[in-house]
């Protein structure tokens, strides 16, 4: 009855091992599963170790940051209507992005982005999945991939979870898909701009690490069966699991997410708000090995109305943030290794909507917005695509999902088209395949 | 197989049709009216929350029978002000408890005390957060339906909303003060605060008035669903509030047929920040024991409620009202007709030829007659809408009625294969029905080849609840095209475009057939459907967009007309105004080639205008000979849920001229005094009078160009439609104030012209058709309540109405 089937049927029971497995604290599950299933097939040569996405959820608009069109008249540019030059010739940022400006030979524009779809929760899909939602799958998102192909079955043995989210998952779909809870991301919650830290699950509210380490010293003295059976194999495992988990805590993997530890000065460069900090946490985490990192953005940009208030009280802190980041991954060597994308799931009108209840905002714009990239592989100082002179068409170049994400899995070396482990055992990819219709333009080899 | 559709736009196109207005400087905005209407013969009170409507004055009501004066303008309050606001009423509570008592003194405490109470420093939508308080005057014998009401400020006229006009007694709770912003996990702040409910006694006038005196403050518990009794037939308005559920006690009696028919949906189409796009009503009967005994949330595919409901018993019943996902603002505003009111569902034939005078057969409730005589006198093509009497002498709901100019095909049953067609000619316009949901109706005609033939049906925007599906074929039955949805943009209140087109060049002569079913499979007597089979005729249709134009301290104004263009119609559209009112010209400009949209520049020599006047525009096309001219129907720019955008359409474009105020003159040089005494050559001469030089004249105050108040003018008599002459009655002029003097501009200006609406043809929106007899006997006038003198309103202003053909024709019951 359970012979022959690919997927463990629930009614014929689960070992003990199983049990073990699904019931172990925390990291310790996730550790204790990498000695189970087949490492993938040797990926390509790869120049990116680890990838820092920040996703700007909501969806920025490209015409008053990134792509700024300072000539196109009121009706476009709001009270936003300079552009600045950066220290590459010939690109131009919007004036909110002073400190982006000078690091602008670090990092390239994608200008031409696109995928025509207005709705959050598909187009913030189709941007980090690389396929259209309703067919029948739902497959997991880049970072779920990462942990697939980069984590503990393919030998990663750091104690952080391979996939982590600063610090709280953005909730538009299940970023692990059909490859289950295993995948999913580790939100650390907590704020790394408060005094402390509090990472989910590994520091503890409320508690001081002395009284966590007490009561670890209070479980182990009431542990009478693992003091009779020290040798039992699965107890032992067992054990193993829970003192990797307390490391995480109490030892070194916690001190990753300590920032106490960093040089404040550095902290204040980054800018003392969440989103500065939370760059700093990423900037820790690439360098402590973790192979994907996501900053969902700690604020919104889905700006139909107050736009241009929550621009300025936003745009400052990404700038300060990113190009902090970018110049601290520099500065440690880490940047040539680390992919930095950012983007959110569309662009936004360029044509200011007056009309009430808006008032001045900008509504949904898939047809072409911009993102950034730097980085892992990634040329700095260039441009790939154009809009015409009001960012509303694609003048030239447009470059698809699959285009973005498959330029990144090749520099990490995984393949796009690799088979990803479904349940049911379905024929499923990293990413959609142009045969079966998804809309492609290329690589982006003009920067890689 | 391929599915052709000419002259499509497409979405991406469609979302280019929006045009976002003046950039920067808005414009008045009215975003609800509560109540949104009242009974024939009562004055409402209602509140109407908009914003840019600074120094609101004057209300501008289309069609006849009802006028409207702004009694109370409340601006949205910043924090300061409402503290300020504080400071003043305390000061004023100091006074003597005499001086208190003056009447002035009492409502000015009551009016700030009501503004305070009601104070949001957060409301949920801060375009309708200014809040206009105006009495509606309907005259007892007004035409019952629609009228389009508008609030004049500072920045001319405003969008146009619904104001119904009914005919049963009306119920409502005072209005809503302004909704809370859901703050996430504080949501319970954001819940409504109801005043308590009135007693029952159907007296709107003094519900509207609002609940007691000075300081009786809604308590916490009064957070919930209080219930209203009311007496059946009656229409019942409200508005949902956040989480609230509004409940109506009735008494019913065994038998009676009882219609609850909703509008929601009728009277604020569209919402921009709400998703679904509308206020999604839906309604629910209890018995006195609380178990519900029917519900419905939408009527067929229309999103506002209607039941038809047998009462079970005598007794006691509830009537629930609220928002399908339990949203609420003060802009979810609502009207419930409860009673034996007539409901017409369909309407058979649903479309005829302009020249055939065919008997319509209605199906629905509380009908009596069914069978009427053609309503309508030598109608111009497109859609009329027509009401009907029923049980008591009431007017039903306004139905739709396609006029062309197709010869008139029955269908015949028969007709549901390939090999048992129903041959009809070419042209034809077939009236039809899906009768079951097997049915398939198959209809064969002789084509030529190459020859043109478009295929298309009339379903969903007849209001038929068929979702057509139509597929053309050889006599073999190989299909040769097929099509399901087309979307007609035009219809700027369809959000499912359901009827089908088709523009086929036939391959080869010989015999063809058109089929039609229905997309889901449905059918029933109600699915009625026009379908046109006839060569290509090139039409278009025109919107200008928005409804009003305003200028301001300008003489020049701009707009934006958009074509709809239909059969592959490409020719030139020239736009000319149609009987302009003096003084207005539109600068030449025309619509060419594939063009979508002309923004068209308007020009006035005049320097105020109050009332506005109004505008039509015109496209003229001369196409083979054959001249087209049609109304550019005004129609304003509505968001539905973020994203979609449609043109609504309005009944009237009105044009508005504000002049500011003069410049100050500078002051005259002090003249040198005259003296009486002579000089004389032996004595020096002697020195001047010493009367000081008079003083230069202090600069004359600028006079204020009239904005209120003008001369009384004579009120044109409202012309009563007798039952004699249902034709329209030629609409008298009403005369402009003399606009201010200043030297060199013409003191006088002559009276607009009449204008005379043109009704557009192959248009979706209704155009008006002339009123015919609609006698009611004369209700006796509720009094007049005492209006609270405050003095910070601006003057009463009348409105001389200008009378429109309503748009609405009753028919006459077909003699048996």
């Amino acid at each position: 009855m359970t012979a022959n089937r690919a997927f463990p049927d629930p009614r014929d029971g689960i070992s003990r091992r199983e049990a073990l497995r699904r019931t172990g604290v925390g990291a310790a599950a996730l550790m204790a599963g990498a000695a189970r299933a087949d490492a993938p097939a040797a990926p390509p040569a790869a120049t990116a170790r680890s990838v820092i996405q920040v996703f700007l959820w909501g969806g920025m608009s490209h015409s008053d940051t990134w792509d700024p069109k300072p000539d196109a008249g009121y009706d476009y540019t709001g009270t936003f209507n300079k552009a600045i030059k950066t220290n590459v010739d010939g690109i131009l940022l919007s004036d909110l992005f002073p400190m982006l400006a000078k690091q602008a030979d670090k990092f390239s524009l994608i200008r031409g982005m696109t995928h025509g779809n207005n709705g959050h929760e598909t187009a913030a899909y189709l941007m980090q999945t690389g396929h259209m939602p309703g067919e029948r799958l739902a497959y997991p998102a880049i970072g779920a991939v990462f942990a697939l192909f980069k984590g503990y079955q393919a030998g990663y043995k750091g104690l952080i979870p391979p996939y982590v989210v600063l610090t709280r998952p953005q909730g538009r779909f299940s970023e692990s898909g059909f490859l289950g809870s295993k995948f999913k991301p580790f939100a650390t919650g907590g704020d790394p701009n408060a005094p402390r830290f509090e990472v989910e699950g590994v520091v503890a509210r409320g508690i001081t690490d002395q009284r966590q380490a007490a009561r670890r010293d209070l479980l182990n003295e009431m542990n009478v069966l693992a003091g009779a059976t020290p040798d039992h194999p699965e107890l032992a495992h067992s054990r193993e699991c829970r003192e990797q988990a307390y490391n995480l805590i109490l030892g070194e993997g916690k001190d990753v997410f300590d920032l106490s530890k960093e040089d404040p000065k550095l902290r204040d460069r980054y800018g003392r708000h969440t989103f500065g900090q939370s760059c700093l946490v990423a900037r820790r985490l690439v360098e402590a090995g973790v192979p994907y990192v996501t900053i969902n953005y700690p604020g919104g940009w889905d700006t139909h109305s107050n736009h241009f208030a929550t621009m300025s009280r936003q745009c400052p802190q990404l700038d300060q943030g990113l190009a902090t980041l970018l110049q601290d991954l520099h500065d440690r060597g880490l940047l040539e290794s680390t992919i930095v994308w950012c983007c959110g799931e569309f662009g936004r009108t360029p044509k200011v909507d007056w009309q009430p209840p808006w008032n001045g905002g900008r509504n949904h714009f898939g047809k072409v917005f911009t993102v950034l990239v730097a980085g892992g592989g990634f040329k700095g100082g260039r441009v790939v695509g154009a809009t015409d002179d009001k960012g509303e068409e694609i003048k030239e170049r447009p470059v698809y999902p699959i285009d973005l994400l498959g330029s990144i899995y090749r520099l990490a070396g995984i393949d796009p088209d690799a088979k990803l482990p479904h349940p049911l055992g379905y024929d499923a990819r990293v990413l959609a395949s142009t045969e079966a219709g998804a809309k492609t333009a290329g690589l982006l080899t003009e920067i890689m | 197989m391929q599915r052709r559709g000419v002259a499509r736009i497409s979405a991406a196109a469609a979302l280019a049709l929006c045009a976002a207005g003046t950039s920067g400087a808005q414009q008045a905005y009215i975003g609800y009216v509560y109540p949104a209407g009242g009974r024939q013969g009562t004055t409402v009170r209602a509140t109407i929350g908009g914003q840019a409507i600074e120094r609101a004055r004057h209300i501008v009501v289309s069609g006849e029978g009802v006028t409207g004066r702004v009694v109370e303008y409340n601006k949205r309050m910043n924090p300061q002000e409402v503290q300020l606001l504080r400071e003043q009423l305390s000061e004023l509570r100091r006074l003597p408890a005499e001086t208190q008592a003056e009447p002035q003194l009492t409502n000015l405490i009551v009016r700030l005390t009501k503004l305070i109470d009601e104070w949001t420093d957060l409301p949920q939508c801060d375009s309708i957060a200014n809040l206009v308080v105006a009495d509606f005057v309907i005259a007892s014998n007004a035409t019952p339906g629609p009228r389009e009401i508008r609030v004049i400020g500072d920045r001319g006229p405003s969008n146009p909303l619904v104001f119904m006009v009914g005919e049963l007694p009306e119920y409502g709770a005072p209005p809503m003060p302004t909704s809370r912003r859901a703050i996430l996990g504080k949501e319970g702040e954001s819940l409504r605060r109801r005043r308590k409910a009135p007693p029952a006694g159907g007296d709107m006038m003094a519900m509207m008035m609002g609940g007691g005196a000075a300081g009786d403050e809604p308590a916490a518990s009064d957070l919930d669903d209080d219930e209203m009794v009311v007496e059946i037939p009656c229409v019942v308005n409200g508005q949902i509030g956040p989480g609230t559920i509004d409940r109506f006690c009735f008494q019913a009696r065994k038998g009676q047929r009882l219609v609850i028919a909703a509008q929601a949906r009728d009277l604020v189409p569209y919402i921009a920040d709400a998703v679904p796009g509308w206020f999604q009503a839906v309604v629910a009967v209890f018995d006195a024991s609380g178990r519900e005994l029917v519900y419905n949330d939408d009527f067929r595919f229309r999103p506002d409620p209607v039941l038809v409901w047998e009462v079970p018993a005598d007794g006691t019943y509830r009537l629930a009202v609220h928002d399908a996902i339990f949203r609420g603002r003060e802009d979810f505003v609502y009207r419930v007709t409860i009673g034996e009111v007539p409901f017409v569902t369909s309407v058979v034939p649903p479309g005829a030829n302009r020249n055939a005078r065919p008997n319509l057969v209605i199906d629905g409730w509380n009908l009596e007659p069914t069978e009427w005589e053609f309503p309508l006198r030598d109608p111009e093509p497109g859609v009329h809408m027509i009401t009907f009497r029923g049980k008591g002498g009431r007017t039903s709901n306004p139905v739709p009625f396609l006029v062309d100019e197709l010869p008139d095909v029955l269908e015949r049953e028969p007709n549901d294969s390939v090999r048992q067609p129903q041959a009809v000619p070419l042209p034809a316009g077939i009236n039809g029905r899906i009768e079951r949901a097997t049915d398939v109706d198959v209809f064969a005609f002789d084509g030529a080849a190459s020859n043109r033939v478009v295929i298309e049906v009339w379903a969903r925007r007849l209001d038929s609840p068929l979702d057509s599906y139509i597929k053309l074929t050889d006599a073999a039955g190989t299909a040769i095209s097929i099509a399901d949805d087309w979307e007609d943009l035009a219809s700027g209140l369809y959000t499912h475009h359901a009827d089908s087109y088709l523009d086929v060049m036939l391959p080869s002569n010989g015999t063809y057939m058109v089929q039609i079913r229905d997309t889901q499979h449905r059918g029933g007597p109600e699915y009625t459907y026009r379908l046109r089979i006839s060569p290509p005729i090139p039409d278009f249709t025109l919107r200008a967009e928005p409804s009003r134009v305003v200028f301001r301290g300008s003489a020049t104004a701009a707009l934006n007309v958009h074509i709809l263009r239909k059969d592959g119609f490409s020719g030139r559209v020239d736009l000319q105004l149609k009987d302009p009112p003096e003084g207005f010209t539109l600068q030449p400009a025309s619509l060419i080639g594939t063009q979508t949209t002309v923004r068209v520049t308007l020009k006035t020599t005049q320097v105020g205008t109050n009332p506005p006047v109004r505008l039509e525009i015109v496209g003229v096309s001369t196409n083979e000979g054959r001249v087209l001219v049609r109304r550019a129907v005004p129609a304003e720019d509505r968001m539905q849920a973020f994203f979609w955008r449609h043109l609504v359409p309005a009944q009237e474009l009105l044009a508005m001229v504000m002049n500011p105020l003069p410049p100050p003159q500078p002051p005259e040089p002090p003249k040198p005094a005259t003296t009486s005494v002579p000089p004389t050559p032996t004595k020096p001469p002697a020195a001047p009078v010493a009367s000081p030089a008079p003083s230069p004249k202090p600069p004359e105050p600028p006079k204020p160009v009239p904005t209120s108040a003008p001369p009384a003018q004579a009120q044109p008599p409202v012309p009563t439609p007798s039952p004699a002459t249902p034709a329209a009655p030629a609409p008298k002029p009403a005369e402009p104030p003399k606009p201010a003097a200043t030297p060199t501009l013409p003191a006088e200006t002559k009276p607009p012209a009449p204008v005379t609406n043109v009704p557009s043809a192959a248009a979706s929106a209704p155009p008006p058709a002339p009123a015919s007899a609609a006698t009611n006997a004369p209700r006796p006038k509720t009094p007049e309540p005492p209006k609270p003198a405050t003095t910070a309103a601006p003057p009463a202003q009348a409105q001389p109405p200008v009378p429109t053909p309503s748009p609405a024709t009753n028919a006459a019951p077909a003699s048996t």
